[in-house]
C-alpha cells in the first residue's frame, strides 16, 4: 500500500517538475510548480511528518508562489524565444548535470550506508517530525544557528527595503 | 482495532462527513437569505419575501435561476484555468471546515467517534495552509478572464490576504501558548475553565479583523468593490461558475465563525441546559450574525489606507500582544 501511494506521488511529482521546465506558458509553468511543492508535501506526509508537509504548503506554495505569480501574471501570456540570448546556457548545462549528478548519487549513497545497520526504529526518536520534537531540536541542540540564521533573515528585509526605498 | 469495530467507525466517519457537507450547503444556503433579510431590516426594508412563506424558498430559487443560466467564457479567457480558479474557491473553502470540532465523542457500540471529521496535531497551521491556497482561486479567476476589472480585483485582493494572513496567524499564537497544542480538539478542551477570550481579547479582536478581510467581506471587500471594479474577480463569471464563487464565500464565513467559537469562545463547550452541539450552533450563529452586522453598518474603507493599517499597525501590535503573553505565561 505505502509502496503504490509512494510510486503515484513521485511520479506526479517527477512529471510536474518536467513540466514546470518543459512548459511554454509562464503561469502554467508556476501552477506546475505549486503542484509540485503540494505533491512533495504529500509525500512528507507519508513519511509522518505533518509538519513539514503543512509548513511546506504554508511557505512556498503560500508564500513565496503567489509572489512569483504575481509578478508572472503581468507578463504578456506566452514568451517567445527563451533561449535566444543565453546561447552558452546549453553547453554550461551538461557539465553542470553531471556534476550535480554525482553529488545526488554520492550523497545517497552515503545516508544508505550510514543507516544500512540501523533498523528504521532505532533512526526515529518519539513523536518524529512532530512540533515538540522540532522545536525541543531548534530551541536547544541548534539554537545558536537557528538564531544566526534569522538574524541573516532580518538583514536581507532590511536591505530589501533600503534598496527599494534608494531606487525611488 | 478489530474488524467490526473498524467497520462501525468507517461508517460513521463517512454518514459524519456527508452529514458534514449537506449541513454546510444548506447553512450557506440559508446564510444568504438572512444576510438579505437582515440587512433588510436593519435598513428599514422588507427583503425576499415572494418565494414560499416570508421568502424562505428564495434561496433554492436562487439556486435554480444560478444552474440555468447560460454559462459563458469571455473570449480570450484561458479556459483552463477559467474552471479551475472556481473549483479551488469551493474546494479549499469546504477543505478547511474539516478539522473544526462540534460536539462532544459519540460512543456507539463501545467505539469512540469524535464529532469532528479529522484531528490533525498540526490543525492551525493545516488551516492556514489552506487559507493560502485559497489565494489562488481569486488570482487566477482574475488572470484568467481576460478583463481588466477582473485583473485588478485579482491583483488587489492577492495583496490584501497575503498582508492579513500574518495577523491572522500571529493573533492565534497566543491562544497556541495558553493551550500547549495545535489541535483544535485540545484548544477546546483546555477552555473548560474558562474561555481563552477572557485573556486573548485583543488577539481576538486582531483575529475579527484580519478574517473580515481574508473573507473579503465589507467592509473590507476590495477585491470585489462594486463602485469601482464591477464586481472585481468574479465580474465576467456567470451561471454555475459564479454559484461556485458565491458559495465559497459564505463557506469560509462559516469557516472562519467556526474557528473564533473553537479559538476563542469555548469551542461547544456550554452549560448543560443545551447538547453540546447546539452550544457550537448557537455561538457560529452568533458570529455569523456579527459578520452581517458589520457588512450593514461600514461603509467600504480606501485600499491604500487597510494595507497601511496592516503593516504598520496590526502586525507590530500582534507581535508585541505575543510578547506580552509570553510573559504572562511565564
Amino acid at each position: 500500500m505505502g509502496l503504490i501511494i509512494f510510486l503515484i506521488l513521485g511520479i506526479l511529482s517527477v512529471f510536474t517538475a518536467i513540466a514546470v521546465v518543459v512548459e511554454k506558458r509562464p503561469v502554467y509553468s508556476a501552477l506546475y510548480f505549486i503542484a509540485n511543492l503540494v505533491v512533495l508535501s504529500l509525500i512528507y506526509l507519508t513519511l509522518h511528518s505533518e509538519f513539514l508537509a503543512v509548513v511546506q504548503v504554508l511557505i512556498y506554495a503560500g508564500a513565496v508562489m503567489v509572489l512569483f505569480l504575481f509578478v508572472i501574471m503581468m507578463m504578456p501570456p506566452v514568451v517567445e524565444n527563451r533561449f535566444g540570448k543565453m546561447s552558452f546556457q546549453k553547453f554550461l548545462i551538461m557539465p553542470l548535470l553531471l556534476i550535480f549528478l554525482f553529488e545526488l548519487v554520492y550523497v545517497l549513497s552515503c545516508g544508505l550506508y550510514a543507516s544500512a545497520g540501523k533498523s528504521p526504529s532505532s533512526l526515529s526518536f518519539e513523536n518524529f517530525g512532530g512540533i515538540v520534537s522540532l522545536g525541543q531540536l531548534l530551541f536547544k541542540r541548534y539554537l545558536v544557528p537557528f538564531e544566526i540564521t534569522s538574524l541573516i533573515l532580518l538583514v536581507a528585509i532590511i536591505g530589501a527595503v533600503y534598496l527599494r526605498r534608494s531606487e525611488q | 482495532m478489530p474488524k467490526e469495530v473498524f467497520i462501525i467507525w468507517l461508517v460513521a466517519k463517512i454518514i459524519l462527513i456527508l452529514l458534514v457537507f449537506i449541513g454546510l450547503l444548506l447553512t450557506i444556503a440559508f446564510l444568504i437569505y438572512a444576510e438579505r433579510k437582515l440587512i433588510a431590516f436593519m435598513q428599514s426594508r422588507i427583503g425576499p419575501n415572494r418565494v414560499g412563506p416570508i421568502g424562505l424558498l428564495q434561496p433554492f430559487a436562487d439556486i435554480t435561476k444560478l444552474f440555468l443560466k447560460e454559462d459563458l467564457t469571455p473570449a480570450g479567457a484561458d479556459r483552463f484555468l477559467f474552471i479551475l480558479a472556481p473549483c479551488i474557491s469551493v474546494f479549499t473553502a469546504f477543505m478547511a471546515f474539516a478539522i473544526i470540532p462540534f460536539g462532544r465523542d459519540l460512543i456507539i457500540h463501545n467505539v469512540r467517534i469524535p464529532l469532528q471529521i479529522t484531528n490533525l496535531n498540526v490543525g492551525v497551521l493545516y488551516l492556514l495552509a489552506i487559507f493560502a491556497i485559497n489565494v489562488y482561486g481569486i488570482v487566477l479567476a482574475g488572470w484568467s478572464s481576460n478583463s481588466k476589472y477582473s485583473f485588478f480585483g485579482g491583483m488587489r485582493s492577492c495583496a490584501q490576504m497575503i498582508s492579513y494572513e500574518l495577523p491572522l496567524g500571529l493573533s492565534m499564537v497566543g491562544v497556541l501558548l495558553l493551550s500547549h497544542s495545535l489541535s483544535l480538539r485540545s484548544i477546546v478542551a483546555a477552555q473548560s475553565r474558562h474561555w481563552f477570550i477572557l485573556m486573548q481579547f485583543p488577539a481576538f479582536i486582531v483575529f475579527l479583523i484580519s478574517s473580515i478581510a481574508e473573507t473579503n467581506r465589507a467592509p473590507f471587500d476590495f477585491p470585489e468593490a462594486e463602485t469601482e471594479l464591477v464586481a472585481g474577480y468574479h465580474t465576467e463569471y456567470s451561471s454555475f461558475k459564479f454559484a461556485m464563487f458565491f458559495m465559497a464565500e459564505y463557506a469560509s464565513m462559516i469557516t472562519f465563525s467556526a474557528l473564533a467559537v473553537t479559538l476563542f469562545f469555548g469551542g461547544w463547550l456550554g452549560p448543560s441546559f443545551f447538547p453540546p452541539f447546539i452550544w457550537f450552533l448557537l455561538k457560529v450563529a452568533a458570529m455569523l450574525f456579527f459578520f452581517i452586522w458589520l457588512r450593514a453598518t461600514y461603509p467600504r474603507l480606501r485600499y491604500d489606507k487597510l494595507m497601511m493599517f496592516q503593516w504598520k499597525v496590526l502586525l507590530p501590535f500582534s507581535l508585541i500582544w505575543i510578547l506580552i503573553t509570553g510573559a504572562m505565561i511565564i
